[in-house]
């Protein structure tokens, strides 16, 4: 048979980006925004994969949250400096603007949040977990503000913390939306908040009753994810309520 | 997949250190100082109490060692390269076990009774070997490493360990023998890894 | 038992790699596992081996329910281990 058929929809294929520019966000991460021309939109909460090529033909390759709303211009990544990492490292200290590097993306519908999909909403960060939820945050605030909001972002310290400006900021002029810190290794010294890891009491005393039914998303490291998700379970939260992203053993 | 016409990300070298003799490390891969860790599960841990490592061909038991008894037989020292099929190195790494020759011999074996084996491991992982890869000292089941017990890991308490291969050839948390005539692909090999996976010929994948 | 791996990922690791085979989006898909019939979105399995493809597992019982390697001759793709895949 000689005709070949068109193809009947997309599959995802890696494109070579550019670096627009970068920023520090907090003392250990960066955003990265990028220029990309073949970009069909995403919806926020979904990644996409870096592929790094080495002069020699060595290449790496990372999964990173998109941490821009698809309203937003370019595609922006937050990048946490893992010590000892291979990829992070680069993405954080070495890249410039005018670099380039390949992207395959967006990826995933699961861990998504759309305002249709309404709330209340809690979101429980560990880390550069924080980074999709930066997405859904400024998704609601053009499409959704008003929808009952708790984000429960739990960071090793101040200068750990990633957006920390911009999320309050949504906070400030926003009563529906609900910021909760918690600085697992070293708090401000005026600090009256909670300065421990997460634990039982916290999310019992942060998240919306279980009877109002509230969306729970949890993304970080493994352990933190595990840990939260497994804590909200015995707290009478339905497990088909609570939707995970893990990171892997970096960070929080 | 040819990665000619990928841009380069400038300045990105990766976790890599260039070996002081290159000719020691195979075609496409890197020596690195670390030991990742590789799984196709959760890691096992199986009280040695409980533990046996067992070989039998068809339905006839060849031999059945607990851990007390494993520890009685023969040991030996090695100090080899192992090469990773995603690429990276590791020199000189030391390791402590029971040969393949010396498990035979416990069994009252001359010669290994098939002329391939399916390692079979906790956890559900499973790898092909032809038996004359394991004689000649050039295989084991490794106890220690670095002077110390394989970290369960690495695949303690005990892994295969088949240097001359591709690292996913040295199973981990290995349990038993089955030795089979005819061969047959294991976790990876069934699912386009080479089937044989010699570095030096850098045999990744089936086709290579 | 086994204990928690901290490099241990869940199916939404996996989506790139699905996502260059896939049309539709795997991550959302239902896996039925065939050991044990439990009932569960792609992203929710337990995810290892990402630097070899993915081997997906069960969240109730730990049993693969798909395996995927990634060479330079093609894509892998193992579902033994799921009784139904329901792409939604
Ligand atoms: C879906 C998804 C989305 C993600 N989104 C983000 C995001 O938005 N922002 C973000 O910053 N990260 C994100 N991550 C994590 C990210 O993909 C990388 O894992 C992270 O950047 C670390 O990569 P690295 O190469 O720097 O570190 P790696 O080289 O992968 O090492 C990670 C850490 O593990 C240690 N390590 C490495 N190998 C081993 C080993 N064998 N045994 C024990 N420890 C080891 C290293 O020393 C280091 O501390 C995401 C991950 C996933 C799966
Ligand atoms: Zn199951």
């Amino acid at each position: 048979m000689a005709t070949s058929a068109p193809p009947l929809g997309r599959r995802l294929d890696w494109q070579t980006v550019r670096v627009e520019s970068t920023e520090p966000l907090g003392r250990r991460a960066r955003l990265l925004k990028l220029g990309v021309t073949d970009w069909p939109g995403h919806l926020p909460g979904q990644h996409a994969d870096v592929r790094l090529t080495a002069d020699d033909g060595y290449e790496a390759q990372r999964s990173y949250s998109i941490a821009s709303a698809a309203h937003e211009p370019g595609v922006s990544l937050a990048v946490e400096h893992v010590e000892g990492g291979e990829v992070s490292p680069y993405l954080t200290t070495e890249i410039r603007p005018g670099d380039a590097f390949e992207l395959r993306g967006p990826i995933g519908g699961y861990f998504v949040w759309e305002a249709a999909n309404g709330g209340p909403l809690y979101l429980c960060a560990g880390g550069s977990g924080i980074a999709p939820f930066k997405a859904v945050l400024e998704h609601r605030e053009r499409f959704a503000r008003g929808v009952p909001t708790t984000v429960l972002y739990a960071v090793r310290s101040p200068e750990h913390a990633m957006f920390a400006e911009r999320i309050n900021a949504l906070a400030t002029s926003d009563p529906a939306l609900q910021i909760v810190w918690t600085y697992t290794r070293a708090a401000p010294k005026s600090w009256r908040g909670y300065a421990r890891r997460v634990d039982a009491a916290m999310l019992r005393e942060t998240a919306p009753r279980p009877d109002a039914r509230p969306l729970i998303y949890v993304c970080g490291p493994t352990p933190f994810v595990e840990l939260v998700a497994s804590t909200l379970v015995e707290l009478g939260y339905a497990p088909e309520s609570i939707r995970t992203e893990r990171f892997g053993p970096s960070g929080e | 997949m040819n990665n000619q016409n990928r841009p380069i990300a400038r300045g990105f070298r990766g976790r890599r250190t260039d070996p002081a003799n290159r000719a020691r490390v195979p075609p496409g891969q890197h020596v690195t100082q670390d030991f990742p860790v590789l799984s196709a599960g959760p890691t096992p841990h199986v009280p040695l109490t409980e533990w046996t490592f067992s070989m039998h061909a068809g339905n006839t038991p060849l031999g059945k060692w607990t851990w007390a008894e494993f520890q009685d037989l023969p040991h030996t020292h090695i100090t080899v390269d192992i090469h990773c099929v995603t690429k990276w190195s590791k020199l000189d790494t030391v390791w402590e076990g029971v040969t393949i020759d010396a498990l035979l011999e416990a069994a009252g074996l001359t010669a290994p009774p098939t002329a391939h084996v399916m390692a079979h491991c906790d956890g559900g992982y499973s790898t092909n070997l032809p038996t004359a890869d394991l004689v000649g000292g050039r295989g084991m089941i490794a106890t220690r490493f670095a002077d110390a017990p394989l970290a369960a890991a690495h695949g303690g308490p005990a892994r295969l360990l088949v240097p001359h291969l591709y690292f996913w050839k040295s199973a981990k948390w290995v349990r038993s023998f089955e030795f089979i005539t005819a061969e047959r692909p294991g976790f990876w090999e069934s699912l386009g890894y080479h089937i044989y996976g010699d570095p030096w010929r850098e045999q990744r994948y089936s086709g290579d | 038992m086994d204990t928690l791996d901290a490099n241990e990922l869940d199916g939404n690791a996996a989506a790139g790699l699905l996502a260059s085979v896939f049309v539709l989006d795997a991550t959302r898909a239902r896996i039925v596992c065939a050991a044990c019939g439990h009932d569960a979105a792609l992203a929710e399995q337990r995810a290892f081996a990402l630097e070899l493809g993915a081997v997906l597992r069960c969240p109730n019982c730990a049993d693969i329910t798909v395996r995927i390697a990634s060479t330079r001759h093609g894509v892998f793709i193992d579902m033994r281990g799921a009784q139904v895949v329901h792409f939604v």
